[in-house]
């Protein structure tokens, strides 16, 4: 009928924590989150642990609707690292206090993926962690 | 934007590990913030709980002890599905509002009551609604 639209009303349908635990095997990227549509994304955290207690080069990728954004963190010491955007390139920060990825805002993409991996090669019982807090848009229920 | 509570802003009366229902479940809405307060006669400090569950995740947190008449600003942990608490009014998932399709709040108490106990929580949300467009 003109001048009437159906309107389908959408909504976030929040998401379980999208987390690996991984060897952490130098260079090879581990995937937190894959590939997944219409994201936001509320937070990104990496960590890695080892015996010897000795620190690490961590780095993660997000691939958001075809853009890649992606740091490393030299010599990340065992303590959890908090994601953010960088406001003048388009890279990432960390920091050592919980900020979402957006710097106090979430991050919204129609294509998300996330990954991580250390440069640094493996300690002994070496674990590499990343979590990823995220919701999907999806038709709201009635 | 409707604010949901425990006994209609004036608290329950808590018997010790039993949920009460401070938000039942809601569709399509967006929490603003989630805090909880215990008082009672002797002034003693509680251990409160509570427990989120959002488009079937389950956040349950007992949040240890708590002191009395202090109320307590819960916050999405971003590496497990738990709560920690700050003195401060921040909004669940820090900074931004926390959305889901289905979404139920409880509070309790997890310790031996005291004297004329009282238990309250508020949960601040906004809920979509459908509009038409002609």
């Amino acid at each position: 009928v003109r001048g009437a639209a159906l309107q389908v009303p959408y909504h976030w349908r929040f998401m379980p924590l999208a987390s690996v635990d991984e060897a952490g095997v130098q260079n090879t990227w581990y995937t937190v989150l894959d590939t997944t549509t219409n994201v936001r994304l509320y937070s990104f955290v990496g960590n890695q642990v080892n015996n010897e207690a000795a620190a690490k080069d961590i780095a993660i990728r997000v691939t958001i609707d075809g853009l890649t954004l992606s740091y490393a963190v030299s010599s990340s010491s065992g303590g959890l690292r908090y994601f953010i955007m960088q406001p003048t390139t388009e890279a990432y920060y960390h920091g050592n206090v919980y900020t979402l990825v957006g710097t106090y805002v979430a991050l919204h993409g129609r294509s998300v993926k996330v990954e991580i991996r250390s440069t640094s090669a493996a300690g002994t019982n070496q674990h590499l962690y990343g979590y990823v807090r995220y919701a999907v848009l999806g038709v709201a229920p009635s | 934007m409707p604010c949901a509570t425990l006994g209609t802003g004036a608290g329950v009366t808590p018997v010790m590990n039993t949920w009460y229902t401070v938000l039942d479940t809601t569709k399509n809405i967006s929490v603003l913030n989630l805090n909880l307060r215990h008082v009672n006669n002797e002034s003693a400090s509680k251990n409160l709980g509570v427990r989120l569950t959002i488009d079937g995740v389950v956040i349950a947190t007992d949040l240890g002890s708590c002191t009395n008449n202090v109320t307590q600003h819960c916050k999405l942990l971003p590496t497990s599905d738990e709560f920690n608490t700050i003195g401060t009014n921040v909004q669940p998932n820090l900074y931004v509002r926390l959305n889901g399709k289905s979404v139920k709040v409880e509070a309790r108490t997890t310790t031996a009551v005291g004297t004329n106990p009282l238990l309250f929580a508020t949960v601040q949300y906004e809920q979509l609604e459908r509009i038409k467009i002609t």
